[in-house]
């Protein structure tokens, strides 16, 4: 999966309004909080892009 | 109570970290219930998940609920410590004749269909990563965690669905639609401080909520 800049900033710029206790469990891994949520979007690691996606299919569901 | 036409469920509940901590915290409304249904129920917690083919091999169960990883190619499901469960190799054949749900990232993916074409009733799980969001204050208290509570519940749902009787179709749509209701409730208040992130879960989960096999299946 390609990622767009525009995406990848996107993102990022709404991970940095995560609150500071909430961590997530994603793919098998669990306790991501913010800092390395916003490492592994920054990294475009196989996880950066799950959340990436997320973030892009919440946003989508606006547009209908 | 006649124990002769009591249904029989088997579910594994990891516990080794926090993920599956949580998962194995959540289930116990769905043992809870199983056993207010005088269902046979064998429960496998902690140690005890590694122990499921073993159990699956001796006797037919009704309804399988496995909780705990899954590899991302969605041809593994994981117990205790991560120790392999289910695989698309040899593992997927216990499964047959039965009903299971799949609490497990990925799981529709490969896994589900390939346990149905071999005979699983039917295979429900999630085609993607399973989502979910989690108080770090909260994580020796998983029941009082809200923000898991928003999500875990509705895919809990499935597993309640079928329970009570619900075919898998029913099941798996009220289970959406407890998703949709969470996402709703979320989207119109602001009371849970960061809702915003558990509804773009919720909307993820609903999205890869999958079935394989007979949608009218039912124990």
């Amino acid at each position: 999966m390609s990622i767009s800049l525009d995406a990848k900033k996107l993102v990022l710029a709404r991970l940095e309004s995560m609150p500071e206790n909430l961590k997530m469990s994603i793919g098998g891994v669990d306790g991501f909080d913010k800092q390395s949520l916003i490492q592994e979007v920054q990294n475009e690691t196989e996880i950066g892009k799950k959340i990436i996606s997320m973030h892009l299919m919440y946003l989508r569901s606006f547009k209908k | 109570m006649d124990y002769l036409s009591s249904k029989k469920i088997l579910i594994t509940r990891p516990n080794h970290e926090i993920t599956t901590h949580y998962l194995c915290e959540w289930s116990q409304e769905i043992v809870d219930l199983a056993l207010t249904k005088n269902f046979d129920v064998h429960d496998l917690k902690g140690t005890k998940a590694n122990d499921a083919i073993s159990y699956l091999e001796k006797q037919k169960y009704d309804f399988v609920i496995l909780n705990g990883h899954g590899n991302i190619e969605g041809t593994e499901i994981y117990g205790h410590d991560n120790e392999k469960l289910i695989d698309s190799k040899e593992g997927y054949k216990s499964l047959r004749n039965t009903l299971v749900y799949a609490l497990s990232c990925c799981a529709s993916k490969s896994l589900g269909k390939k346990c149905c074409d071999n005979g699983t009733r039917a295979f429900i799980g999630y085609q993607d990563v399973f989502i979910f969001y989690y108080d770090k204050n909260m994580a020796s208290r998983p029941l009082k965690d809200e923000y898991a509570k928003r999500i875990l519940k509705p895919a809990n749902q499935v597993s309640i669905g079928i329970m009570k009787g619900n075919n898998v179709s029913e099941a798996v749509e009220k289970s959406k639609d407890l998703f949709k209701q969470e996402l709703l409730k979320l989207q119109s208040s602001e009371s849970l401080i960061g809702s915003e992130n558990v509804a773009m879960a919720l909307m993820w989960n609903m999205a890869m909520l999958a079935v394989s096999g007979d949608e009218k299946a039912q124990i």
